[in-house]
């Protein structure tokens, strides 16, 4: 199983079941969750899949590694939920997973 | 190597390359659903990769198919016995484009400084200043050429700005940027080519007499911001190195973004119902703008050299080989977009690949969204009446890799 639940900016609440999908970041991209941009493909490089762990699923996702946290220095509106969603691997741990989407990817 | 599946996607891909197509996407689709859509173009000397997973997968695997490969192609393409020519691609041959890790790593964090989606918003004053300075030039009713007057000056505009370049040398600055970037296209060759060189030449001197000037004088520029980073950086850089990164984040950003400004524009003045939506709303705006880049990618195509024997979507490719990944055929492949040829403002999802994946993807992708964004709103704004001169527009179809617009005639 491999569903994520992301809310929206406006509060609206989507799930996703996507069984093709390797992590979150992929999951939102593929599935048209415009607030992900994911540029890279997960690759680490460009920080545009930003958003927020929900307080209740932040024990249970593998910590971010240094090259994560260095690039989440850059990101907007920086939380300590704040994750790269590329980073976050679905498995059955984290079927269900909720994730708070950012206002906006890039601070403009 | 000369194995060729499919003899029909060769010519196709062949003509593409060199026969000038205006409109190349019935190519780029046709070839892309031959036989494995992996096709080899003998006077291109590389493979032609098309299909979305196999351009994704190819972009995101620096371990099977390096950017080392400068000296492999065009790009390095010089005459020795000309004065400058070696120092010229030897400054080029450093920049991050065609590098693999370790040495890609340790420049790109210092590169991405000033990009990075949580400050690309400092530039923001910056990008509508100028854009506000090049609008004010013309009047309602006024005809111009619009890649030559307006969309060709606002990336020049924009960073000669966040490097601190003086109003007087934009002109010299945008066209030696343009003489960097022929240098990488495989038909400029001979007394063009030195000419390019020659101006690209005049870039790089102007560049490192900017880095002493910086270095002097400390400002809030991009130059100091990469050049704290630098100072940071566990791993020292040489001189040569840093001029390098500068040099190609003006002409890597230059072009492209001219282009994907032009193309947007050239798009709505012929949608004038999405055109309304877009400067109506922001989302719909960025959503527009999205398409645009899938629809029309001003970088068509990107390099890669096999490290090893490889096998791509049923095709094996030798190690040494080069492969072109196709950006702008995986942007409509009909297995990961519905409806891959028409333009729908509002496409979601919209994965497209223009900005390309991996370590390599666009390290000023948020800053070309963010001119772009401006451009297009504050246009349409101040100019609601914006629409096509009778004179055709043409585009240039002499570079393969980027597609560019020799004229855009509209009228304000």
């Amino acid at each position: 199983m491999s569903k994520v639940v992301f809310i929206l900016p406006n509060g609206a609440r989507r799930e996703i079941m996507d069984l093709s999908a390797a992590n979150v970041m992929e999951i939102a991209r593929h599935n048209g969750v415009a607030e992900i941009l994911g540029d890279c493909g997960g690759s680490l490089t460009c920080g545009t899949c930003h958003a927020f762990v929900d307080p209740d699923w932040v024990e249970r996702v593998a910590p971010p590694s240094p090259e994560e946290l260095e690039l989440l220095e850059g990101v907007a509106g920086r939380e300590p939920n704040s994750r790269l969603t590329c980073q976050l691997a679905l498995s059955p741990e984290l079927d269900g997973i909720i994730i708070r989407l950012p206002e906006q990817q890039l601070d403009y | 190597m000369t194995t060729t599946m499919h003899p029909k996607a060769e010519e196709l891909l062949d003509e593409v390359a060199f026969a000038g197509i205006a409109d190349p996407f019935s190519h780029y689709n046709a070839a892309r659903e031959l036989g494995t859509g992996v096709h080899w173009v003998e006077r291109l000397k590389s493979w032609v990769v098309l299909r979305y997973d196999d351009v994704s997968n190819i972009a995101r695997d620096p371990d099977n198919f390096s950017s080392d490969m400068f000296w492999d192609f065009s790009p390095s393409w010089h005459d020795p016995s000309v004065e400058g020519h070696n120092r010229f691609v030897d400054i080029i041959s450093r920049t991050l484009f065609f590098h693999d890790p370790p040495f890609h790593s340790i420049i790109r964090p210092i590169v991405r400084q000033g990009f990075l989606p949580g400050v690309v918003g400092r530039w923001r004053e910056y990008v509508q200043f100028e854009v506000d300075a090049l609008l004010d030039k013309f009047e309602p009713g006024q005809s111009i050429d619009f890649i030559e007057q307006f969309a060709g000056e606002v990336p020049v505009a924009v960073i000669a700005r966040m490097l601190g370049v003086p109003v007087e040398s934009r002109r010299e600055f945008r066209e030696w940027s343009f003489a960097v970037s022929s240098t990488f296209d495989p038909l400029v060759v001979g007394e063009r080519r030195n000419a390019c060189i020659a101006d690209g030449l005049k870039l790089i001197n102007l560049f490192e007499e900017l880095i002493e000037e910086r270095r002097r004088e400390p400002s809030d520029g991009l130059v100091n911001l990469i050049l704290d980073a630098a100072a940071k950086s566990p791993t020292e850089l040489l001189p040569a190195d840093l001029l390098a990164q500068l040099v190609i984040l003006l002409v890597a950003g230059n072009e492209t973004t001219s282009n994907f400004i032009a193309n947007g524009v050239s798009l709505l003045l012929d949608r004038p119902e999405d055109r309304r939506a877009a400067a109506e709303d922001r989302a719909i705006l960025k959503s527009t703008l999205e398409e645009v880049l899938r629809f029309d990618p001003p970088l068509q195509l990107t390099t890669r050299k096999a490290r090893r024997d490889v096998e791509v979507g049923g095709q094996k490719i030798l190690a040494g080989q080069m492969v072109q990944i196709a950006l702008v055929a995986a942007n409509r492949d009909p297995r990961r977009f519905q409806d891959p040829d028409r333009f729908d403002p509002r496409r979601q999802p919209n994965p497209h690949l223009t900005f390309n994946q991996g370590i390599h993807s666009c390290v000023g992708a948020p800053l070309a969204r963010l001119e772009a964004e401006v451009t297009l709103r504050t246009l349409f704004a101040r100019f609601p009446e914006l629409a096509r001169s009778e004179e055709p527009s043409v585009r240039r179809v002499t570079n393969l890799f980027s597609r560019g617009w020799e004229k855009l005639p509209v009228r304000f």
